[in-house]
């Protein structure tokens, strides 16, 4: 079985790069690199300048080094105050002096936290920008590329050839592996136009420290895109027509994210109880998790996503081997 | 082992409230050639797709050499098929497609590239093989996909409409491919072409309004035993001839100018020798023979059951 998946998703390459939409695709993300973190550049750099002009004119030199520490200083609070708000536990602490200091006893909430922050302050926020970027496009481009990943070849009945030859299991594994591998790879591609962007039109742009939280992104992202590539197969294996498969694609993600929104919304009648119990089963609710400092949280976050694919995974499959083709 | 490869045991399919096809039952021997008929919309290309194992019978039960098609990885690449209308896909060759194929047939390294080259020669487009799905006519894509039922050792091949919009040259090759598979594997055609039926096929199964309303050897649907017919130029001195040959039963169509001969109650002479005896005395007589006919056409029995 194995070997089967590896050839349809052997075959699934050699159809995608011969064809324009990959390339077009490939322009795309790029260019959402490039155009973010050049439009994020400029941002960052006529704050610091206007910044740093006003303090200039109030206190010459010694204001200039003010406004670079105040806004040194602000960035950690926002970094702080992000940590503090994405976390799942109760914090005692209200800010991140209280990480260093020594007389102030901290509970295992406000440790994660303060491992978090530590581990975040050095990344430059460029790299931030770009995980929380993925995070919330990232199932909608897969939507775009692979939609009628299943739902073209059932409509041309092309998928009559192979499936005289391996099971209908092996053929969707396949494929849904093929595209998956292609959207993590257009993701990789992206992220190393941010990193290389960033690198050239940012001065103060540690490489290292986003090369770093670039890896880890990259694995994070791994099952996170799967399981909506999932998503996003079972959607395109329901329809036989382009434009249901669309369709049911944006509808089924448009409704997962619906459903995590109301469930985390706090409605204090029998819908709202409803939502938060439903709310636990789809993805977005455990999108925290991505933030979750370490090893040990880049496991746990991995782990979840992965039974998250592989229950979306399972559901496509059983469909697909029901269904009339 | 058993001597039949396909059974259809009271095989149904519903959509809906729709019947296409009920209690379909029949079994086709290892090796024949066996033709699919019907009328549009009887219920052939449901039972094609049922024995594909691209749809899922409501009711009943059809197996291929015992096991259930689309369900069991044992039938994987032993039963290959011609899809009516499959389209291939777009951007890669042909080639690189039959070797994809192939490949998940288990077939690797230059067992592969051989087999490709011999299914594609045998269609007639190896010139072609680097040709995308998209740059094709057609008839070129019937034959491609035509080629990859053929790659391997198939036990079974099931063609849907094999010549179906192809040229009388590359209709008659695929006749040729297909009459050359009998006995090395089963062979099933679903096709609306009695005549392409009649010439290749060694069985028949008629289905009407999604009902089996005949099924045998071409042979015996056709009466080939029962009788003949004899076209000829003008009619014969019929008294003459019944005076000759007592033991035939003689008849003289005028309108079709056709002699039905066969064969009179008690006698013990063979169908064939008959035949002998009526053409020799026909020959006598100078009649001008034009045609004979073992038994009726498919097509008259294929109107008379539907």
């Amino acid at each position: 079985m194995f070997k089967d998946i590896l050839r349809v998703v052997k075959f699934e390459f050699s159809l995608h790069l011969s064809s324009t939409r990959i390339w077009l695709n490939s322009i795309l993300f790029i260019a959402i690199g490039l155009i973010g973190t050049f439009v994020y550049s400029i941002i960052a750099r006529e704050v610091k300048t206007t910044a740093m002009q006003v303090g200039a004119q109030a206190g010459g030199v010694l204001g200039s080094f003010g406004v670079a520490t105040s806004l040194d200083e602000s960035y950690k609070s926002s970094v702080f105050f992000v940590v503090k708000h994405i976390s799942d536990c109760e914090v005692l602490i209200d800010s991140a002096a209280a990480c260093t200091d020594a007389t102030i006893t901290l509970s295992a909430c406000d440790k994660s936290v303060c491992q978090l922050y530590n581990e975040l302050l050095p990344v430059p926020p460029l790299m931030l920008g770009a995980l929380w970027f993925f995070i919330m496009l990232l199932p909608f481009l897969g939507a775009i590329l692979s939609f009628d990943m299943i739902s073209s070849e059932l409509q041309h009945r092309t998928a009559s050839f192979p499936l005289l030859r391996i099971s209908r299991r092996t053929w969707y594994i396949g494929k849904l592996s093929a595209h998956t591998i292609l959207i993590w790879s257009l993701t990789l591609l992206m992220l190393f136009v941010i990193i290389a962007t960033g690198w050239w039109l940012l001065p103060a742009f540690d490489v290292a420290s986003a090369v770093k939280f670039g890896l880890k992104t990259m694995l994070l992202i791994m099952p996170f895109t799967l399981t909506y590539m999932a998503v996003i197969a079972l959607a395109s294996g329901l329809s036989k027509s382009h434009f249901t498969a669309l369709f049911t694609c944006f509808a089924l993600l448009t409704g997962l994210w619906l459903i995590n929104l109301l469930g985390n919304a706090e409605i204090d009648n029998a819908f709202g109880t409803i939502c938060h119990a439903l709310s636990y089963l789809t993805p977005g609710h455990y999108e925290k998790w991505l933030w979750h400092p370490g090893i040990s949280g880049l496991l746990q976050c991995m782990g979840i996503y992965s039974l998250f694919a592989l229950a979306f995974t399972a559901l496509g499959v059983l469909l697909i081997e029901k269904k009339n083709i | 082992m058993s001597e039949e490869a396909i059974v259809f045991n009271k095989l149904c399919k519903n959509y809906g409230s729709i019947n296409a096809i009920s209690d379909i039952t029949f079994a086709i021997p290892r090796g024949a050639v066996c033709g699919l008929l019907g009328p549009n919309g009887a219920g052939k290309t449901t039972t094609f797709r049922i024995l594909c194992g691209y749809l899922k019978p409501s009711g009943g039960s059809v197996t291929i050499f015992g096991h259930k098609p689309g369900s069991e990885s044992l039938l994987h690449g032993r039963v290959l098929a011609l899809p009516q209308d499959a389209i291939l896909p777009p951007s890669t060759t042909i080639r690189a497609f039959l070797a994809y194929l192939g490949s998940l047939q288990g077939l690797t390294g230059e067992k592969l590239t051989a087999e490709v080259k011999r299914v594609l020669n045998l269609v007639g487009l190896t010139e072609a093989a680097g040709q995308s799905g998209k740059s094709m006519s057609h008839g070129m894509a019937r034959r491609v996909a035509l080629a990859s039922s053929l790659l391997g050792s198939p036990e079974v091949v099931l063609l849907d409409e094999p010549t179906g919009g192809l040229d009388p040259r590359n209709a008659q090759a695929v006749r040729q491919i297909i009459s050359a598979l009998a006995g090395k594997c089963t062979v099933v055609i679903a096709s609306h072409n009695l005549a392409e039926i009649q010439e290749i096929c060694s069985h028949v199964a008629i289905i009407d309004h999604g009902k089996l309303t005949a099924f045998g050897t071409v042979s015996d649907l056709c009466r080939r035993g029962e009788h003949f017919i004899i076209t000829l130029g003008k009619e014969p001195n019929l008294e003459k001839l019944k005076a000759a040959l007592p033991e035939a039963t003689l008849n003289w169509d005028k309108e079709k100018c056709e002699l039905f001969c066969q064969k009179s109650g008690e006698t013990a002479i063979s169908l064939d020798e008959l035949t002998r005896k009526v053409l020799g005395e026909l020959i006598k007589m100078s009649a001008t023979i034009l045609g004979l006919k073992m038994g009726e056409s498919l097509e008259k029995r294929y109107l008379e059951l539907t």
